[in-house]
């Protein structure tokens, strides 16, 4: 057989192995919730309870803080750099 | 055969395919990820779909993208066992002097660039995407099982803000992406799909990658078109204003969850979002629906002439 579909092949095998692991194991961590119940609505079921969350929120401010330092660097650079197209490429391939 | 039809390989089968999967599965995610946070102003796409549905669709897609990346990676590790390694992306102390050389070609101090295989910006693209696309799928797949909210309440918060703000950085960076490929090779640009390119464009934007003595045609037959560009620009400018600024209220100054805590002070963002501006961000969110759709046309449009040739 080709090398080049011997390459195929374990990738493909071990990309579902992999997946299905890591889908099983999380299933396993997280305790019952029946399927079709997602994050959001999960959220606003628990929304009460919020005392725990007081002990994390100085290290969740510094994590908002450095997010939105990383979202607004990158569009900064990102409108920059568009900007910048206007004299690299003075007009449109066709 | 003349210089402007002669085509050079530049992507392999795998590398097609792949960026094909990835890219349908990502737009997918995007399409079903913004109805998920801003429901509001996407409301059309709510209805018609179901809100249940969405989540669903985004999961699928979600699943794909993983196991997609999984399988690349895995593709590339076997190279190590034969030898074949794509080393063209990796940023070196070239690619730096080559963002130099860039910085003052700019200002009008000196030469342009001669990049290799990928210039330093797609470069920088790549890995950008890289590590976004790392850290979506990692809290994605968290985000998955809400059971977990209920054993690790403040991590499992933390990832699903990690998941929204890259899902929006990410959706910015694909806009540009897209500007790139729709605008600068209007209306597409077919490489990705039929792994070729003209020898001509080669030379003109990649002149240390074909040869070195490259002879250039500097922008001769580009010029046209100019306000195709321009308007192409403005799109993009406008889109990242109300993604930026929408993420802004909606992600990183909204209140920690079920604390009256925020990085400044805001407690209801969808007063402002939903409010009597609401106009603006329910118009521009909706222009980005329709630069992702465009995307998602391109890319079946691309992926058929590669099938098909
Ligand atoms: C390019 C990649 C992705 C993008 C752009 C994206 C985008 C988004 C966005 C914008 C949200 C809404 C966040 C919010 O406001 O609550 C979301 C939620 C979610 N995403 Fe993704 N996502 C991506 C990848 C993934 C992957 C790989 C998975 C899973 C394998 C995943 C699973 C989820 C889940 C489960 C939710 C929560 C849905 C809910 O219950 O509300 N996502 N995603």
């Amino acid at each position: 057989m080709h090398t080049d579909h011997v390459r195929h092949i374990i990738a493909a095998v071990a990309a579902v192995l992999v997946a299905a692991g890591v889908l099983v194991a999380l299933n396993a961590a997280s305790p019952g919730l029946t399927t079709g119940v997602w994050m959001r609505e999960t959220l606003a079921l628990v929304g009460e309870g919020v005392s725990q969350y007081e002990s994390m929120s100085g290290n969740w401010l510094i994590l908002r803080g450095l997010l939105g330092v990383y979202l607004t660097g990158l569009v900064a650079m990102v409108s920059l750099l568009l900007v910048l197209s206007l004299r690299t490429h003075p007009g449109v391939n066709r | 055969m003349s210089e402007s039809t002669t085509q050079v390989d530049r992507f392999s089968a795998v590398q097609v395919y792949v960026h094909f999967l990835m890219a349908l599965a990502i737009l997918v995610l995007f399409l079903t990820g913004t109805a998920i946070t801003f429901s509001g102003h996407v409301g059309w796409l709510v209805a018609v779909v179901g809100y249940q549905n969405i989540v669903l669709i985004h999961i699928v897609a979600g699943v794909t993208l993983f196991i997609t990346l999984l399988y690349f990676i895995f593709y590339l590790l076997t190279g190590l066992a034969t030898g074949d390694v794509p080393t063209a992306w990796m940023p070196t102390p070239g690619t730096v002097r080559e963002a130099i050389t860039y910085a003052k070609h700019i200002l009008g101090r000196g030469e342009e660039p001669r990049p290799g295989k990928y210039t330093w910006i797609q470069k920088s693209e790549m890995l950008i995407i890289a590590v976004e696309l790392t850290v979506l799928t990692l809290t994605g797949l968290v985000l998955m099982f809400p059971g977990l909210l209920l054993r690790y309440r403040p991590s499992f918060l933390v990832a699903s803000d990690l998941h929204a703000v890259f899902a929006f950085t990410l959706l910015m960076g694909v806009t540009f992406h897209l500007y790139d490929t729709h605008v600068l090779e209007f209306p597409l640009d077919t490489s990705v799909f039929t792994g070729t390119v003209s020898l001509e464009r080669a030379r003109e934007e990649w002149a240390g990658w074909v040869d070195d003595e490259g002879t250039r045609t500097d922008g001769g037959e580009t010029g046209t078109d100019r306000h195709i560009q321009i308007a192409g620009v403005v799109v993009v400018l406008f889109t990242f204003a109300v993604i930026y600024s929408g993420v802004m209220i909606d992600r990183i100054l909204a209140p920690v969850p079920g604390t009256q805590v925020t990085l400044y002070l805001l407690d209801a963002p969808e007063t402002i979002l939903e409010g009597s501006f609401g106009l603006f961000w329910g118009l521009g969110l909706n222009v980005a629906m329709l630069v992702i759709i465009a995307g998602l046309v391109g890319l079946l449009y691309g992926i058929t002439i590669r099938v098909t040739d």
